[in-house]
């Protein structure tokens, strides 16, 4: 079929396993353990690799379902509903810049980590034996830690500490994978915020029968549908050699800053103490969109419509 | 996922441009009834050069091709700026719903007049006190005989002046039955007792009309679907109403282009704060687009469009609108005096309004909204 742009069902089967691995392996209740310092468990990030997950961008005969960006999309969106504190979509980028052999059969089974430090930034580097900087795999670093205020990751100031080896650009691709994985976080927090209108009786009705709050859910809705539309294409255009990744950017981050503040508004008091796992999603989708830079590739998208009507 | 066009759709595509480049014509808006004969006969051109009805059979005049093949037509159609299609209510409105709901009789009966411009359609949903709560509808149809006896009065209809036919919902039932007891009628608008008033909109254009019915009676082979299930009929065309297939995303790469002109022409082009308000636009409009390419897989696939057609509307409608205000901040003190940055002020005026018009036509935003909470989030009612 021409011009389909929709998943196919493989591609949903995928998504659904994640999730429910994820539910499983990583429900809120491990993520508040991690807000409150638990180790990572290894075990974790072996039972993900071993169904696949990590190593769905990674070629077969190494050992990965030989998947492109539009396999993994959903995937990562299931990354961003679960909060996972694991960096999947880091490594699932890094393993799509090297083209090391043995490397990339330890990252598919889930042996080697890599990550990539983007914003300057890279989650889970102490526990990494490859670390991206500036488009450059090095083996050899230090990976100081800095404090987040989401502390359902845990970041890394790294410093090479060696010389490294060039890898293919590495970009556009994370910020690819941020959008969807913002994407999935709008989502969670969509969903949290239509249960609890749902149940949430005030006045003797529930909230979400007003329109005040009706309005509110159902415009975030249909901003996140564009986003991951835009998310989903570019996903398609990195697996074709495309790497314009703006319109996935801004429109992720536009809709996430709506949802952000509509999730809170809608849960209210609620919404606002340490008890209740709202903040959990709330913190890790402002990290997120603030790697971003959505106001950079807004100019961008500016110079390009000035350089068509230039054109034209 | 795949976005390629076959090579027999890229030469469609070209050949379509050709034949609109070499025959797209100038035309007045069709206010008068002199202008708006020029539209019906730009209209049959288009039926005689195979472009009216592509994605339908050709047992109905149609010409047998995809839902992907009228898109691309749509799409250049716009990019050619071609006049505004007189007969999209029945294009994009009746022909959805007798495809859905018509007896073979009925299709036979109507597709090929509307394609041909023979046959003009209007819609009659609204009435004076009922607007948004579109089931609280009054105009009632009496059965006598074989007819049907029609009195009551629709409002904001498009094309109602001069069109030759209206689809009308009509009360066959009692009031209180709501959603219940509505039928879903054709008039042919000639018959008697049915008087069309043109209104006056407030861009100066008599754009939509009143419609009168006096013991107007119709046949009542003229039902689409049952009687008294005609809510059911309408929302198949109110989907078609909302969904992108009645909106091409290029529209809004061009209107961008010209806000880009507009702003080269303040000296705002280098304005970061205007920057970043065009990226957002312009981010808005590729992301609609889209979600566009998303309907056209769901049609491709032989899917109903849903309730989610309400998300299309409100993303399409508000980026329109957002479009038009930029234009006029950017304008600044030429708001009023346009002609010396955008040339034609007529063209200017008339797109700036028909935006506003934007999140009001084929249901506010607020319904929108009110419909995306209910039937998508499950909000309760």
């Amino acid at each position: 079929m021409t011009i389909d742009f929709g998943f196919a069902e493989e591609q949903r089967a995928l998504a659904a396993t994640a999730r429910e691995l994820f539910e499983k392996e990583s429900p809120p209740s491990r993520l508040r353990a991690v807000w409150e310092g638990a180790e990572r468990d290894p075990r974790v990030w072996k039972t993900m690799a071993d169904v696949g997950l990590v190593g769905v961008m990674i070629a077969e005969e190494f050992g990965g379902m030989g998947g492109d960006e539009v396999d993994m999309a959903l995937v990562l969106e299931e990354v961003g509903r679960a909060a996972l504190p694991e960096p999947l979509a880091e490594v699932a980028v890094a393993a799509r810049a090297l083209d090391d052999a043995d490397l990339l059969r330890g990252i598919a089974a889930g042996d080697v980590v890599a990550v990539i430090s983007a914003a300057e930034l890279a989650p889970d580097a102490d526990l990494a034996q490859i670390a991206i900087v500036d488009d450059i795999a090095h083996r050899t670093f230090s990976a100081g830690r800095v404090p987040s205020l989401d502390h359902g990751r845990r970041l890394f100031r790294v410093t090479p500490t060696g010389d490294g080896t060039p890898v293919a650009p590495t970009g556009a691709r994370v910020a690819w994978a941020t959008a969807c994985v913002l994407n999935g976080v709008s989502m969670r927090l969509l969903e949290m915020s239509i249960e609890h209108a749902k149940e949430r009786m005030q006045f003797g009705v529930p909230i979400g029968s007003f329109q005040a709050v009706k309005h509110k859910l159902a415009a975030g809705h249909a901003v996140l549908t564009a986003a991951r539309a835009a998310a989903h294409h570019a996903a398609y255009g990195l697996a074709h050699g495309s790497d314009d990744i703006a319109v996935a950017v801004v429109e992720a981050v536009a809709a996430h800053e709506l949802i952000n503040r509509d999730a809170l508004q809608v849960h209210a008091g609620i919404g606002f103490t340490w008890e209740h796992d709202l903040h959990l999603w709330l913190k890790r989708g402002i990290a997120l969109a603030g790697t971003l830079d959505a106001p950079a590739h807004r100019a961008r998208l500016a110079q390009r419509l000035f350089e068509e009507d230039a054109d034209a | 996922m795949d976005l390629t066009y076959t090579p027999e759709q890229e030469a469609f595509r070209a050949e379509v441009r050709a034949w609109l480049l070499a025959n797209v014509p100038r035309l007045d808006p069709p206010d008068t009834r002199e202008a708006f004969e020029e539209h019906r006969a730009w209209e049959h051109r288009l039926f005689e050069a195979g472009y009216a009805g592509l994605s339908w059979p050709s047992s109905y005049g149609g010409r047998g091709a995809g839902v992907v093949e009228q898109a691309i037509f749509d799409e250049e159609y716009l990019l050619a700026d071609g006049p505004e299609r007189v007969n999209v209510v029945g294009h994009k409105l009746m022909a959805p719903t007798l495809f859905e709901h018509g007896t073979e009789e009925q299709k036979q009966g109507w597709l090929e007049p509307m394609l041909r411009g023979d046959e003009i359609w209007s819609q009659g949903f609204s009435e004076p006190d009922a607007g948004s709560d579109l089931a609280g509808i009054r105009c009632r149809a009496a059965l006598d005989g074989d007819e049907f006896v029609v009195n009551g009065q629709k409002i904001w209809t498009s094309y109602g002046a001069f069109a030759d036919w209206i689809f009308a919902l009509v009360r066959t039932g009692p009031s209180a039955s709501r959603h219940g007891g509505i039928t879903f009628l054709a008039v042919d608008m000639s018959s008697p007792g049915v008087e069309a008033r043109p209104i006056v909109q407030l861009d100066g254009h008599a754009g939509f009309a009143e419609v009168f019915f006096t013991d107007a009676r119709v046949p009542a082979a003229n039902v689409i679907g049952a009687v008294d299930d005609g809510w059911n009929v309408a929302m198949t065309t109110l989907a078609a109403e909302r969904d992108s297939p009645a909106r091409p995303a290029a529209r809004y790469a061009r209107d961008l282009r010209d806000l880009a002109r507009i702003a080269r022409a303040r000296d705002l082009d280098t304005d970061p704060v205007v920057r970043d308000a065009l990226g957002a636009l312009a981010a808005r409009a590729e992301s609609y687009r889209l979600v566009t390419l998303q309907t056209l897989t769901q049609l491709q696939r032989g899917e109903a469009l849903g309730f989610e057609a309400s998300v299309t509307k409100l993303l399409w409608s508000e980026l329109e609108r957002d479009i038009f205000e930029l234009g006029v901040r950017l304008l600044g003190p030429y708001a009023d005096t346009p002609g010396e940055v955008v040339g034609d002020v007529t063209e200017w005026q008339n797109r700036y309004w028909y935006a506003r018009a934007a999140t009001i036509y084929a249901g506010t935003s607020e319904i929108q909204r009110n419909i995306i909470a209910e039937r998508v989030l499950g909000l309760p009612r």
